[in-house]
């Protein structure tokens, strides 16, 4: 049913034409919609023609997105303006649109009008017994749409019967209301996006300063000690110079470990770190990574402790050693000489428990929940190495459908933990 | 740490210099780099100190102030920022030359124009010719 033809059934008259009076004002109320800098102040400058004087109560709702084939979940009350200052305001309410039956009543293309709201059998109970309540006698809603979106609506309360004049002169209105609703909602819209976009930009070159930053390190010792040796002004005794060649031999194998590590980073961004789970007893995990925890742990006492009777694992067995390697190598970084370092491996439920505990000074509990964060070293950061490992190896876990987490206590001592799924039958 | 004999005759950097040792400060928190630079500059005849942290740096500036400083700007902790701008709000301190040595791009650029007595900015890797060369000139000079 067209508009025209609904106003003309209200007013029970022939097509009425449009004033001079009605034509000026509606000039009057354009103008003042568009200076409007909010919301309200949109309804406002519409309500603000005599026209409308018999309206107590008008809202602007928004979509949580613009209705097209499937319906939006949630609105939001973007404005509520009530001539009865006194009336509470829902302005910024959020409503889910299946408790709302309101909205089952109107379609993007016309609005509804309600004449009466105590005879009308479209309205359910509820909701016809809070408009009674509210002093509604008449009710139009209108779809609010600009730029091809249906993006909310218009509700507009009447305290007596609903006037073909007003009826029009909304009809007249509500696309600049749109328009001038939907505008800046874009606006905003856009400039989240673009700050978004920015954010991440700068993210993204910061990354790359402290790769490059952690690249150059190794690589300015090599280059370095190279040189140093290449020098012809000084003659090295052979002491020297095969200290300077070990340390040369020691930072290629940090830059290549950093390398693998920036792999393996990206590799986990990407999702594409692969594991190969196959069934393994947990001492051929252990006996994998024995040389390289050897290593590592050579100035510190290292306990492992394997009970008898574990269940196999599923592990890929040179990734579940890369990561007791990088939290023994974390240990060992981040407590005395001399200390205990204990791997202690137990059954939890369907999995296998491993605890790598120190006895260094512990992490604070904010810096905690920082440690998986790549690149990001606590205040205790040592010198050595990037920051990479726990992240990495958090995602290796992760990939084997385990958890890796710190245990949560303040030092001193620090515990970290990773579980990996035992496999049904035992060996 | 005199690990190095000179030639002398192969260095004519050091001719300029043999009436007086001067002392240079390296603030640097990764050992082999502060290594290379301490090994470098002892075979030349300098005599050095060494930081690895900021802190302890600007305490060394103060008690032993050496003739030059070669200071590494990203530190954990105070870094060389810091110590550049504690060091200008010291007088006893502030004209003593600096060389600095990045590691990363951009963020040092500006250093030489923001603080007195930033002599030279060297952009890790550098060779050990560098090194004693921007040391050499800045002493000569000095």
């Amino acid at each position: 049913m067209g508009l025209r033809r609904m106003v003309r059934n209200l007013a029970g008259q022939g097509n009425k034409a449009p004033t001079f009076e009605r034509i000026i004002d509606q000039y009057k109320v354009s103008k003042a919609i568009a200076m409007a800098q909010t919301p309200d102040q949109v309804v406002e400058a519409m309500l603000s023609s005599p026209y409308l004087r018999a309206v107590s109560r008008a809202s602007v709702l928004i979509f949580d997105k613009p209705w097209s084939e499937t319906p939006p979940q949630a609105f939001v009350m973007l404005a509520d303006w009530n001539r009865d200052k006194t009336q509470p305001s829902s302005t910024g309410e959020r409503y889910l649109l299946e408790e709302y039956d309101l909205l089952d009543l109107c379609g993007r293309d016309e609005p509804v009008i309600i004449e009466d709201v105590r005879k009308d059998k479209r309205l359910g109970q509820q909701l016809r017994s809070t408009l009674v309540a509210r002093q509604t006698h008449g009710l139009v809603l209108h779809p609010l749409s600009a730029r091809g979106d249906w993006f909310g609506m218009l509700t507009v309360h009447f305290s007596d019967a609903v006037h073909p004049d007003a009826l029009l002169h909304i009809a007249g209105l509500v696309g600049q209301v749109a328009v001038a609703i939907y505008t800046p909602l874009l606006i905003e819209v856009e400039a989240e996006a673009r700050e978004e976009a920015e954010e991440s930009e700068e993210l993204k070159m910061k990354l790359l300063a402290t790769i490059s930053h952690e690249l150059r390190t190794p690589l300015t010792s090599i280059k370095g000690f190279v040189t140093t040796l290449l020098a012809d002004d000084v003659e090295w005794d052979p002491v020297s110079q095969r200290d300077f060649l070990e340390t040369i031999d020691q930072e290629t194998d940090k830059l290549t470990e950093l390398v693998e590590q920036l792999l393996d980073l990206s590799r986990l961004e990407a999702g594409t770190l692969r594991v190969t789970p196959g069934r393994h007893n947990v001492r051929d995990i252990v006996a994998t990574a024995m040389p390289q925890l050897e290593v590592l742990a050579a100035n510190h006492q290292l306990h492992l402790r394997v009970p008898d009777g574990l269940p196999s694992v599923s592990a890929d067995r040179r990734r579940i050693a890369q990561v007791l390697t990088n939290l023994v190598s974390n240990a060992a970084k981040y407590s005395p000489r001399g200390t205990n370092i204990v791997v202690a491996f137990a059954r939890q439920d369907n999995h296998v428990r491993v605890d790598v505990s120190d006895e260094g000074p512990g992490i604070k509990a904010e810096e905690r929940s920082q440690i998986f964060v790549p690149f990001r070293q606590g205040s205790r950061a040592a010198s050595s190495g990037a920051g990479l490992g726990l992240a990495i190896s958090r995602g290796i876990v992760q990939a084997h459908e385990g958890k890796l987490w710190i245990e949560d206590r303040d030092g001193p001592g620090t515990t970290l933990s990773f579980t990996l799924p035992t496999l049904e039958t035992e060996d | 740490m005199d690990r190095g004999r000179l030639c002398r005759s192969h260095c004519p950097l050091l001719k300029l210099k043999t009436d007086h040792m001067a002392t240079v400060l390296i603030v640097e928190d990764e050992e082999s780099i502060r290594r290379f630079a301490a090994v470098n500059l002892t075979a030349r005849g300098y005599a050095v100190i060494e930081a690895d942290n900021a802190r302890d740096g600007l305490d060394m500036l103060r008690d032993r102030l050496p003739e030059l400083v070669l200071l590494d700007m990203r530190m954990p902790g105070m870094d060389g920022f810091d110590l550049l701008e504690a060091k200008a709000q010291d007088p006893d301190i502030a004209d003593i030359p600096v060389i600095v040595l990045t590691a990363s791009m951009g963020a040092a650029d500006a250093v030489e124009e923001e603080y007195t007595g930033v002599v030279a900015v060297l952009h890790k890797p550098i060779s050990a010719s560098e090194l004693i060369e921007a040391v050499a000139t800045t002493l000569a000079t000095d």
